[in-house]
């Protein structure tokens, strides 16, 4: 810091502009002045009169500094609530500035329109959501709740919880227009739908939920292959033109994705296959499993015996197209 | 016409115009804006208007230390200052083409 002469003109200069300015947070006013020292130290430099002369009053000074800098006046200022603080977060600005360009415009307009709608299907959303939470953990399939939530037990609350959510979603939307906080309220709602919506969609999606969308008890399981007729597929048994069995093939599909789904069952009956490391190897050793009475034991109770019965593939097949393989007929 | 309500309007232009030209510091502009005519540009302007354009992001900014001065804090332009600029200078070429159109039609009704 200097302490020459001019450095103390200009440090009684910095320090009026500093109090005239005293209204700002301190950390605009802060950042605003972090330079102003030095900067006023180069004009001082210039030696053509005193500080006063060349830059005006401070009070004047720190107005033109302020209103330049885009900071709000001692009145604007004096109710910075939490609602402005984020409105003026600067990320949020210049998304606010691109939203203003005339292809923004367009935009926004056209954001309006569907506007209601979204406010309808978030209050929808929102309902369905919970239905499928609420379904699911009681052990229900999850296809109860779509596209009518099940709540409480029944569909008339989840129709009723839907009119009602849908009701109060778009009163929402509409004060969110004019206010401030309800706009937020509603940004909040929008976030929680859809945050709660996605991590259902994707537990769907890990198999969650996966008992309840397959085993429905039609019989029809779609991660699995099957036949036209709905019949399981469990092996592949792959025969060469010459009637002999290949073993350690590897199969893909049309874009090289491996076909690793062939079913974990036989149309009914339960199967056991050996894990291979390579999922897509066929065929596959698979055997049947049969249930041999019961055995009792005393700490768990009665438990099941297993045994194994290996399912190889049919005996050599004549080649062609459309060509049958013949059932297994192997089995107890 | 009172200049300096003319200034405010077009001293963002003007700062990123010289900023454009090489980075400065706050005085350093002020010096090159009135040495190019915009002699009534004033010093809490330029500095104030340098800490609000850094702020949106339209700056960059270093400090070079001096051994006998004061520090000075350097500004230059940065890709999105050069957007702004490039976007607030059309909006200017409209602007003057518009006035000059406008002043230039007074005239030859006179």
């Amino acid at each position: 810091m200097s302490t020459t002469v001019a450095g103390m003109e200009v440090r009684r200069y910095l320090e009026a502009v500093r109090t005239h300015l005293d209204y700002l947070p301190a950390e605009d006013r802060d950042e605003l002045l972090e330079d102003l020292e030095d900067h006023l130290l180069e004009v001082a430099a210039e030696n053509e009169g005193t500080l006063e002369q060349r830059l005006g009053p401070a009070s004047a000074y720190a107005e033109e500094l302020r209103v330049s800098a885009g900071l709000p006046g001692p009145n604007e200022g004096a109710t910075v609530g939490w609602a402005e603080r984020i409105s003026n977060f600067q990320p949020l600005r210049k998304a606010a500035a691109a939203l203003d360009s005339p292809r923004g415009r367009a935009l926004k307009r056209f954001a309006r329109e569907l506007e209601p709608g979204w406010w309808v299907l978030r209050g929808y959303l929102g309902v369905l959501a919970l239905g499928v939470i609420v379904t699911r953990n009681e052990g229900l399939l999850v296809r109860e709740s779509i596209p009518f939530p099940r709540l409480l037990g029944s569909y008339f609350w989840g129709v009723v919880l839907s009119a009602a959510a849908i009701a109060v979603s778009v009163k929402i939307g509409r004060m969110a227009a004019r206010d401030k906080r309800a706009w937020l309220l509603s940004l909040a709602t929008t976030g929680l739908v859809l945050a709660v919506g996605f991590s259902v969609l994707g537990d769907l999606g890990n198999g969650a939920y996966a008992y309840a969308v397959t085993d429905d008890g039609s019989g029809y399981d779609s991660r699995f292959l099957q036949h036209a007729d709905g019949s399981s597929i469990a092996n592949i048994c792959p025969y060469s033109s010459d009637g002999k069995l290949l073993t350690g093939v590897l199969l893909f599909d049309q874009f090289g994705r491996p076909i690793t789904n062939s079913a974990d069952d036989a149309d009914g009956r339960q199967i056991e296959q050996a894990k291979p490391a390579i999922l897509n190897v066929y065929p596959k050793s698979i055997s049947f499993v049969d249930v041999q009475g019961e055995v009792y034991d005393p700490g768990t109770g009665p438990v099941q015996q297993k045994t194994l019965t290996p399912l190889p593939c049919p005996a050599a097949v004549t080649a062609g197209p459309g060509v049958p393989s013949p059932i297994p007929s192997t089995g107890p | 016409m009172d200049t300096t309500q003319l200034l405010k309007g077009i001293l963002d232009l003007a700062v990123l115009a010289v900023l454009a030209e090489e980075d400065g510091y706050g005085y350093d502009v002020v010096r090159r804006l009135r040495a190019a005519g915009l002699e009534e540009v004033g010093d809490a302007s330029v500095y104030g208007t340098l800490r609000r354009l850094f702020q949106q992001g339209h700056l960059t900014s270093y400090v070079v230390p001096s051994e006998e001065g004061p520090h000075r804090r350097y500004y230059g332009l940065n890709r999105s200052g050069r957007d702004f600029l490039a976007q607030a200078t059309k909006q200017w070429d409209a602007f003057t083409e518009a006035m000059d159109a406008l002043l230039k039609a007074k005239e030859a009704a006179a």
